[in-house]
């Protein structure tokens, strides 16, 4: 029996490695959120074959490990659990032990690279973009009110990014978000971060799939002592395409739904501006076309969708209203191309209102209307409500 | 697209359909978000300047 170990795989919560240490032992570690009943919320993860005396199971969950403290600190570990599920999920990234980690940042003008005293925020940036990726990197200070909303948008996006809480001295792994759905605020219009109670961490000082609350009381559950308003700087993993950033979306789609000709007020009959809730995310185009293929958008727009050139990354910005979203339900979607130049304010690859659609040849370079491919719902023969649909799930799995 | 052509909508031909109209909703695009551009332009300038250890 014990060379059967595969039998208990739909019991399997996953494993935990012990380094031979005196200080700090816990190692690589895979741990099955589902199979935690202190864990809910939107998390990333992955799966991960592990071999038992020639068993194969399955682990599923984001990679975790505590600072070795002698060769790792809290940053390295940070990255590291990062780094482990991006060369797990895509095979473009290899994967890196906790040493070669240490020494993806070259900067040594504050002393050698091990034992480590600790990293700064811009050796952690550094790390990043020898991983391979082309990290952005975002402090309080400079965008304020809108900082928050950004963090939420990236983790939305399923990119686990490396949080800094400079005043604790500490690095994090934002890897998730919980939300209540049930939560009221003042008024439309409104961005989905509004519901959004805490983020899902990995802190190498605690178990994995740690809550950092949004504001007091502390909720009941597994929650951490440090507080979302905490994080002063955050590091974000981009693919090198990317060149819209989240910052210029925000801002760039309140513009398109205000707009005098082409905004939701303009155009559509069923639907106001002020009475909508959007949720903004990057996602790649293959997963978006895959998920929206045969799917119940209606008129014919998934079809559309399928055979709209795009680039390998877009920004969506799906509109709901707060009754739709509670259901995972959205009336219409904003299409951008991620890979456009930030200052490009025609980005939009379609506008799609519940009775309005609008496409954009990103071919043509100029103003030519030929650019612009438009249709509307004939209000006469066709429907006058609303029709709403499924919001794309792909990028966090539910808890 | 053979999809354009299965759609259960009706084309409009009478909106944006000159150099104008478009050219229109470009500049109202640049005028809404060029100051919060030009912000996050300078953000990243400061992240520059800016000179903690996480350990």
């Amino acid at each position: 029996m014990l060379f059967k170990l595969d039998r208990f795989q739909d019991e399997y919560i996953g494993f935990i490695v012990l380094r031979p240490n005196r200080v700090k032992a816990i190692g690589r570690t895979i741990l099955d959120p589902e199979k935690l009943s202190f864990v809910s919320g939107h998390i990333c993860i992955s799966t991960y074959p592990v071999h038992i005396l020639g068993a194969e199971l399955t682990a599923t969950g984001f990679p975790y490990m505590s600072q070795d403290s002698d060769v790792t600190v809290c940053a390295h570990a940070a990255c590291w659990m990062i780094f482990r599920y991006f060369s797990q999920r895509y095979n473009r990234y290899s994967e890196k032990w906790p040493y070669e980690v240490s020494q993806l940042t070259r900067d040594v003008s504050t002393g050698r690279l091990v034992p480590s005293k600790g990293l700064t925020a811009y050796q952690v940036t550094e790390m990043f973009s020898n991983f391979g990726f082309t990290p952005e990197i975002y402090i309080r200070g400079h965008h304020q009110d809108l900082f928050d909303k950004l963090l939420y948008m990236y983790v939305e996006s399923g990119l686990p990014v490396v949080a800094v809480l400079t005043g604790h001295r500490h690095a994090i792994t934002i890897i998730g978000h919980l939300s209540d759905f049930n939560i009221s605020f003042p008024g439309t219009p409104e961005s989905s971060d509004v519901y959004l109670c805490g983020f899902i961490a990995n802190d190498d000082n605690f178990l994995p799939y740690h809550g950092v609350r949004k504001n007091d009381p502390v909720p009941d559950g597994y929650w951490s002592r440090f507080k979302v308003e905490d994080i002063d700087t955050f590091i974000v993993p981009l693919y090198e395409k990317n060149h819209l950033s989240a910052e210029h979306i925000v801002k760039l789609s309140e513009a398109i739904l205000t707009e005098e000709t082409l905004g939701l007020n303009a155009r559509s009959n069923l639907l106001q501006y002020e009475d909508i809730i959007t949720r903004t995310f990057l996602t790649s185009s293959k997963s978006f076309k895959r998920m929206r293929r045969g799917d119940s958008v209606p008129f014919g727009i998934a079809n559309v969708y399928c055979e709209m050139a795009m680039p390998k990354f877009i920004w969506v910005c799906e509109i709901s209203t707060p009754d739709l979203f509670k259901d995972g339900k959205i009336a219409g979607e904003i299409l951008f191309d991620a890979t456009a130049n930030p200052h490009d304010r025609m980005a939009f690859l379609s506008i799609h209102y519940p009775d309005f659609l609008l496409l954009n040849n990103r071919d043509f370079l100029t103003n030519d209307p030929k650019r612009f491919n438009i249709h509307a719902v004939d209000t006469d023969t066709d429907t006058n409500e609303i029709i709403p649909y499924h919001c794309y799930v792909n990028n966090l799995f539910e808890v | 697209m053979n999809s354009l052509k299965k759609l259960k909508m009706k084309k409009v031909k009478n909106l944006l359909s000159s150099k104008e109209d478009v050219n229109k909703v470009r500049s109202s695009l640049e005028q809404k978000t060029a100051q919060t551009f030009v912000d996050f332009a300078k953000s990243k300038q400061k992240v520059q300047e800016m000179a903690k250890y996480l350990d």
